[in-house]
C-alpha cells in the first residue's frame, strides 16, 4: 500500500548538509520537465524546433545589453513587489492586492509627475516626495483590508482581491482627466519634454537606481524577517494566533503593522514603475506582477534571496517568451501559457520535497524473488529449460487465443511449481486443454485481450497500466482447483484488485530485466532459449507467490 | 417613457450580461463548499470559452453547410472538455499534491488566459484579420429559444390588426419578451443549474456530504466520506460549469467573435466576488448576478457621466461585495459563513 508522510530529511546522519541541495535538485527537474512538456506544446502547434525555440528565447533576453538592462528591470520591479508580499504572508495573511497596491502607488506618482512636474523641486527632492505619496497610497491601501481582519476577522484573501478591481476602476477614472493627447483615452508619456519626475539615469545606465533601490529593499526586508523582532512576531502570528496571543503579544497590531509595510513596498514598486519605468500610468501598469509576485514569494517560502532566483527566471521566461512570439509572430500569450506550464511543475514538485511516499509492508522484495528464482531454475535445469521452451515456442507459433492463452495460463502454472521447488513436469503446459478447463480459460483470457486492446486504443498508457493490472489472471486461473470455477469478470476484478498500490511496483520488476532481453537478442535468442526464458518466467511467478504471501500480511494487519 | 425604455434596457442588459457571471460563480460556489478557493476561475472561463469557439470554428470551416445545432453540441461539448482540464489540473495539484491553493488557482488563471487569447488570436489569423472569426450558424443556435419568442410576437402582431383584446394582448407579450423573453437558452440553463445546485446542496445526503467535506474534512474522513473523491468531484465539476459562462459568453454575449480584451478575466473576478455576495447559496447568485450585471453596466444609463465619472459607477460591484463580506463578518450568522476549511488542504496524518 502508498502511505504518505511528512518528509522531515532526505538524508540523516553525516551526509544531512546535502538536504537543501536535493530540494533544489527537485525544482530544478520539475522545471527542465516543464521545459519538455511546453517544447512538446511548442512543437505541436507551430511545428518548430523546441531547441531552436528556447535559443532564440536566450537570445532575446541576453543578446545585446540593452535586453539585459530591460530584463534586470523588469526583474527589479517584480522582485520589488514579492519581497513586499512576504512580511504578510509570512504572517499567513493572504496579501492578493498588490495589483492593486502597485496601481495605487502609480496613481501617487503620476499625480506628483503630473501636477508638480512644473514646479521646478530639485529632482532628489522632488523624487523623495513622489516615493513617500506612493508608499502613503499604497500602504492605505493594504491597511484597509487589515483593519477588517484584525478587527472582525474579515476574509483578507477575498477583501484584497476586490481592492485591486477598485484600484483598477480609480486608474481608469484618472487616465480621462490626465489623457493626453486628448481622446486617445491614454494619459502617454508624462513630462516627455522635461523628464521632470523620471527616475535620472546613473552611471550612464537609466535602470540602475531602480535596480539599486529594490537591492537594498531586499537585503533590509532579509533581516527585518530574519533578525528583528518585528520578523519574530510575524512569525509567531503566522504559526499560530493564540500561540501569539499567549506569548503576550498584541496580534492585531502585528497584524496591522505588517499589512501597512507590505502595501508601502508594493506603492514603492509603483513608483518604480511609472517613475522609473514606464513614465505613464495605465490599467495594465501593474500588468498582472501583482499577481505573479504572490506566486513569487508562496514558492521562495519568504525568503527574500530565493525570491531573486525565482523572479529571475520568470522574467526570464516572460521577456524570452516574447522574443520567440515575435520571432515566429506568435501571439505575446505564449509567455503566459509557458510560465503556466512551469509554475504548474513547480508547484506540483513542493510535494515530493514536503512529503515522502512509502511502499509500505505491503511490498514485494523483488531481489528476494529473483534470486530464489534463480536458485530454483539453476535446481531443476533442464526441466526447467524445456518448460520454458515448450511454453514460450508454443505461445510462439501458435497463434491466437485458442491455443496461446491456455499454454500461458499453463506456463503460469508450471512456474509457480518451479519457484516453490515443487513436482512439475514439462507437459504441465498443456494441463488447461483438459475438458471442463478449456473453455473457461480461453474465455478469461479473452476478456482480459479485450481490455488492455481497449485501453491501448487510448493512447497506449491505459493499455499499459490494464495490461499490468490484469496481470495477475494466468496465475489465478492456474491456481484453480479442479472442478472449480470462478465467474471470469470475478477474476479480472480480483486481479485488479491484488494489483492495487503495485502497479509501479511491478512494472519496475518486469523492467529489471531489461538487461537480460538485451543479451538475449545479441545472442540471437539462443542465451533465452538456456537461461533468460526459464529464469524471467520462475521470477514472474515468484512475484505473483509473494504477492499472495504480502497480501495475507496485510489483511492480518488490518484484523 | 424614455425613462421606461431604459429601465427594460437596463434589466435586459443586466440579465444578459448577469448570467456569464452567474455561470462563473455557480461553479465556484460547488468549488468552494468542498473547502477548494479556486482562483483559477477566470482562467477556467477562459479555457471554456476558447474551447467551445474552437470547437465550431474547426466543424464550420470543414463542413460545406453547418448545421446550426450540430455545431451547438460540438460546441457545448468542447467546451466541457477544455474546463474540465482546467478543473483536473487544478484538483491534481490542490488535491493530490497539495500545492497552495491561492497559488494553484492564479496559476491557473495566467495559463488559462494565455491559452485562450494565444488560441483566440491564432483562430483571427486563420479567419483572416483581427475580429474575422466568426461561427454565426453555431452562435445563431444558441439563441433558439430567442427565435421562438420572436416567432410568437410576430404571430400576435399579426393578430393585433384585429384590434381590441388582441391588440392588448399583443401588446403585453411585446413588452414581457423584450424583458424576459430575449435570450439565449443559456441564460435558462444557468438558472436550472442554480435551483438543482440548490437542492442538490440542501436537500440530498450526498450535497450534505459535500458540505461536511468542506466544513470539516476531519469529520467527514472519519464518518467514512471519501473525502478525495468528493473534492476532486465537486472542482471537477464545478470548473465545467464555471466554463460554460465562458461558452455562454462567446457564443450568445459576443455572438460568436473573439476578442483578446481582457473581458473574460474581469467577469471571472465578477463572479469570484458573487460566491461571496451570495454568501455561497446558488438561489441568491441568480438575482445577485443579475444585480451585478445592472450596478455594471449602470454606467450607461445616468444621464451626464462624463468617460471619467463612468468608472467610478464600475467599481459598485467590487464595492457592494466588500460591503457584503464585512457585514457577513460582522454578523456572525452562521449560515452565512464560508466553509470553515476553505483555503486549506487536507492531509489526514496532519491532526
Amino acid at each position: 500500500m502508498i502511505h504518505i508522510s511528512k518528509r522531515v530529511d532526505f538524508i540523516r546522519g553525516k551526509a544531512a548538509w546535502l538536504n537543501p541541495f536535493i530540494g533544489w535538485a527537485i525544482r530544478i527537474l520539475a522545471v527542465l520537465l516543464s521545459l519538455v512538456v511546453s517544447g512538446i506544446l511548442i512543437y505541436s502547434i507551430t511545428k518548430l524546433n523546441p531547441i531552436q525555440v528556447y535559443i532564440v528565447m536566450g537570445k532575446g533576453v541576453f543578446g545585446t545589453s540593452r535586453r539585459i538592462w530591460a530584463w534586470l528591470r523588469d526583474l527589479a520591479l517584480l522582485l520589488c513587489i514579492s519581497v513586499g508580499l512576504a512580511p504578510a504572508f509570512k504572517m499567513r495573511f493572504w496579501n492578493i492586492g498588490a495589483e492593486g497596491q502597485v496601481l495605487v502607488g502609480g496613481i501617487a506618482t503620476a499625480a506628483c509627475m503630473i501636477y508638480l512636474g512644473n514646479a521646478g523641486i530639485p529632482t532628489p527632492i522632488f523624487l523623495i516626495i513622489m516615493a513617500s505619496a506612493s508608499i502613503l497610497a499604497g500602504m492605505i491601501w493594504g491597511v484597509i483590508p487589515a483593519l477588517f481582519k484584525a478587527k472582525w476577522n474579515t476574509n483578507e484573501t477575498l477583501f484584497t482581491l476586490m481592492m485591486n478591481y477598485i484600484a483598477i476602476q480609480l486608474t481608469s477614472f484618472f487616465i480621462p482627466r490626465w489623457e493626453h493627447p486628448k481622446g486617445s483615452n491614454t494619459v502617454g508619456i508624462i513630462n516627455a519634454g522635461t523628464k521632470a519626475g523620471w527616475i535620472p539615469a546613473l552611471l550612464g545606465r537609466q535602470y540602475l537606481i531602480n535596480i539599486l533601490i529594490v537591492a537594498a529593499v531586499v537585503i533590509l526586508m532579509y533581516f527585518y524577517l530574519k533578525k528583528s523582532k518585528h520578523g519574530y512576531e510575524i512569525a509567531v502570528v503566522g504559526q499560530s494566533e493564540n500561540t501569539a496571543r499567549y506569548a503576550a503579544m498584541n496580534v492585531k497590531k502585528v497584524i496591522i503593522r505588517s499589512m501597512a509595510l507590505s502595501g508601502a513596498i508594493c506603492g514603492l514598486g509603483g513608483f518604480l514603475a511609472v517613475s522609473g519605468a514606464d513614465h505613464t500610468i495605465s490599467t495594465a501598469t501593474a500588468g498582472g506582477r501583482g499577481f505573479v509576485a504572490i506566486i513569487v514569494a508562496w514558492l521562495a517560502k519568504f525568503n527574500t534571496i530565493t525570491m531573486v532566483l525565482i523572479s529571475a527566471m520568470l522574467i526570464f521566461l516572460e521577456k524570452g517568451a516574447i522574443a520567440i512570439a515575435s520571432e515566429f509572430s506568435l501571439s505575446n500569450d505564449v509567455s503566459k501559457i509557458i510560465t503556466g506550464i512551469i509554475l504548474f511543475f513547480i508547484l506540483g514538485s513542493e510535494f515530493f520535497i514536503n512529503y515522502e511516499i512509502k511502499i509500505s509492508s505491503g511490498a514485494v522484495n523483488r531481489e528476494a524473488v529473483k534470486k530464489n528464482s534463480a536458485g530454483m531454475v539453476r535446481g531443476n535445469y533442464w526441466q526447467a529449460v524445456l518448460l520454458s521452451l515448450l511454453g514460450n515456442l508454443l505461445s510462439g507459433t501458435a497463434i491466437g487465443l485458442f491455443v496461446f492463452n491456455p499454454v500461458r495460463v499453463g506456463l503460469a502454472g508450471a512456474s509457480r511449481a518451479v519457484y516453490n521447488g515443487e513436482k512439475f513436469r514439462p507437459g504441465d503446459v498443456f494441463s488447461r486443454f483438459k475438458k471442463g478447463r478449456y473453455l473457461h480459460t480461453v474465455g478469461t483470457m479473452a476478456l482480459v485481450t479485450l481490455f488492455i486492446t481497449l485501453g491501448l486504443g487510448c493512447l497506449i498508457v491505459p493499455g499499459v497500466i490494464v495490461a499490468i493490472g490484469l496481470s495477475r489472471v494466468p496465475y489465478l486461473l492456474a491456481a484453480e482447483k479442479d472442478g472449480e470455477k470462478t465467474a471470469p469478470m470475478d477474476i479480472l476484478r480480483r486481479s485488479w484488485s491484488m494489483m492495487k498500490g503495485h502497479k509501479t511496483d511491478h512494472f519496475v520488476f518486469r523492467l529489471t530485466f531489461i538487461g537480460w532481453a538485451i543479451l538475449n537478442f545479441l545472442t540471437f535468442g539462443i542465451l533465452g532459449l538456456f537461461w533468460v526464458n526459464p529464469y524471467f518466467n520462475t521470477a514472474l511467478a515468484g512475484y505473483h507467490e509473494e504477492l499472495v504471501k504480502v497480501e495475507s500480511q496485510d489483511k492480518k494487519e488490518v484484523c | 417613457m424614455t425613462v421606461l425604455v431604459q429601465i427594460i434596457s437596463l434589466i435586459t442588459t443586466a440579465i444578459s450580461f448577469g448570467t456569464v457571471i452567474m455561470y462563473g460563480s455557480l461553479g465556484e460556489i460547488l468549488t468552494e463548499k468542498s473547502g477548494h478557493l479556486n482562483l483559477g476561475v477566470p482562467g477556467i472561463m477562459y479555457m471554456g470559452g476558447i474551447g467551445g469557439l474552437i470547437g465550431a470554428f474547426i466543424y464550420e470551416t470543414h463542413t460545406a453547410s453547418p448545421v446550426p445545432f450540430v455545431g451547438l453540441v460540438i460546441a457545448l461539448v468542447s467546451t466541457l472538455l477544455c474546463s474540465l482540464l482546467g478543473g483536473l489540473i487544478y484538483s491534481f495539484l490542490t488535491v493530490s499534491l497539495r500545492a497552495n491553493q491561492n497559488v494553484t488557482g492564479l496559476t491557473l488563471t495566467i495559463f488559462g488566459s494565455g491559452l485562450a487569447n494565444f488560441f483566440g488570436g491564432s483562430l483571427s489569423k486563420l479567419a483572416g484579420g483581427v475580429g474575422q472569426i466568426s461561427v454565426a450558424s453555431t452562435s445563431s443556435a444558441f439563441r433558439w429559444t430567442q427565435h421562438i419568442s420572436d416567432r410568437l410576437v410576430a404571430l400576435l402582431s399579426a393578430k393585433a390588426a384585429e384590434g381590441g383584446f388582441m391588440k392588448f394582448l399583443a401588446g403585453l407579450f411585446d413588452s414581457i419578451d423584450r424583458i424576459f423573453l430575449n435570450y439565449g437558452f443559456m441564460v435558462w440553463l444557468a438558472i436550472a443549474i442554480a435551483i438543482l445546485m440548490s437542492i442538490f446542496l440542501n436537500r440530498t445526503s450526498r450535497g450534505l456530504n459535500l458540505r461536511a467535506v468542506g466544513e470539516n474534512p476531519a469529520t467527514a474522513d472519519a464518518a467514512g466520506i471519501n473525502v478525495k473523491r468528493y473534492k476532486y468531484l465537486s472542482t471537477c465539476i464545478g470548473a465545467m460549469i464555471s466554463g460554460l459562462g465562458g461558452l455562454y459568453y462567446v457564443m450568445d454575449y459576443i455572438k460568436g467573435t473573439w476578442a483578446n480584451d481582457g473581458n473574460i478575466e474581469a467577469v471571472g473576478w465578477l463572479a469570484v466576488a458573487l460566491v461571496i455576495f451570495a454568501t455561497w447559496k446558488p438561489l441568491r447568485s441568480i438575482w445577485g448576478a443579475y444585480l451585478f450585471g445592472a450596478l455594471y453596466w449602470l454606467y450607461n444609463f445616468i444621464p451626464g457621466l462624463t468617460r471619467s465619472s463612468q468608472e467610478i459607477f464600475k467599481m459598485l460591484p467590487y464595492i457592494v461585495t466588500i460591503i457584503v463580506l464585512i457585514s457577513v463578518s460582522l454578523r456572525h450568522k452562521r449560515e452565512d459563513q464560508p466553509p470553515t476549511s476553505l483555503g486549506l488542504s487536507y492531509f489526514r496524518e496532519d491532526r
